[in-house]
């Protein structure tokens, strides 16, 4: 009986360590108020008024946020596609490496290749409304009279990791 | 039956003892990192349209903090420690510090 007391005891032991080990190895959500659900936030909020304030600079700027925020241990993808009126599409590539992406555009496809952290523009009239893709990461419908800005984002540290899309 | 018990036990045992753990790390990061609570005023500040650093100042002493706000600044104190940045569209680390 005495040595059966003490296989419990044990039993407890590991029970902590699985719980422990599943508690700090899994990746968890970000919440609003951790630290990456903060910038997740900061990004949320800015990147409209940076593309607000120059379409053309919003290439650096996201260099720029994701430069800042891998400086705190955080890794920071992101993609974003914007349209102009005059029939013009911009996607710029930031997910930390070169890739291949296929773009919808009203259901006509193409290959682009973009090197991280450059950008791709497009000539392409746009009709009054459209569905954009970037697949694997954003679908839309958009209307073509009018900017449309399509964010895709991941920001993960060792903690937690968010990932969101917005429509601005 | 008993074997029973004795496992639920040690479940509850595992439980108490990791909610101890968590508990207690919550309470040591906070002190030894940046604060999610400085960063969230910021949050809450951009959020309301706030731009000016004695604005965001005012909003987060409002809020019960000891801070000081500046921008693309370093810690003019000893005493002061950074809790937080936020990154405006213009380019510029918007940065909250706290007071020891």
């Amino acid at each position: 009986m005495a040595v059966r007391g003490q296989f419990f005891i044990l039993g407890s032991v590991f029970l902590l360590i699985l719980f422990t080990s599943l508690f700090l190895l899994l990746p968890k959500e970000g919440e609003a108020g951790s630290r990456i659900g903060l910038f997740a936030e900061n990004l949320k909020l800015e990147i409209p008024r940076a593309f607000n304030l120059d379409p053309d600079g919003l290439s650096g700027w996201t260099g720029w946020f994701r430069e800042r925020v891998e400086e705190r241990g955080i890794r920071a993808e992101v993609l974003w596609v914007y349209t102009l009126p005059q029939g013009r599409v911009v996607i710029g590539n930031f997910l930390g490496e070169d890739r291949k992406l296929k773009l919808v555009i009203d259901g006509e496809g193409l290959e682009v290749e973009i090197r991280d952290g450059e950008v791709q523009e497009i000539d392409r009239d746009l009709p009054e409304r459209f569905e954009l893709e970037v697949e694997g990461f954003l679908k839309e419908e958009l209307k073509g009279g009018r900017p449309n800005l399509l964010l895709w984002f991941r920001l993960e540290d060792g903690k937690g990791r968010v990932q969101e899309t917005a429509i601005f | 039956m008993r074997g029973w018990v004795f496992l639920l036990e040690a479940i509850l045992a595992s439980i108490l003892l990791l909610g101890f753990l968590a508990g207690l790390l919550g309470w040591i990061q906070p002190r030894t990192e940046e604060s999610p609570n400085a960063q969230a005023v910021l949050i809450q500040a951009f959020k309301l349209g706030l731009r000016d650093p004695e604005e965001i100042q005012e909003f987060a002493e409002g809020a019960g903090m000891n801070v000081k706000v500046c921008i693309d600044c370093q810690p003019p104190e000893a005493e002061e420690v950074w809790a937080g940045s936020y990154f405006t569209a213009e380019g510029k680390e918007v940065k909250i510090f706290l007071w020891r």
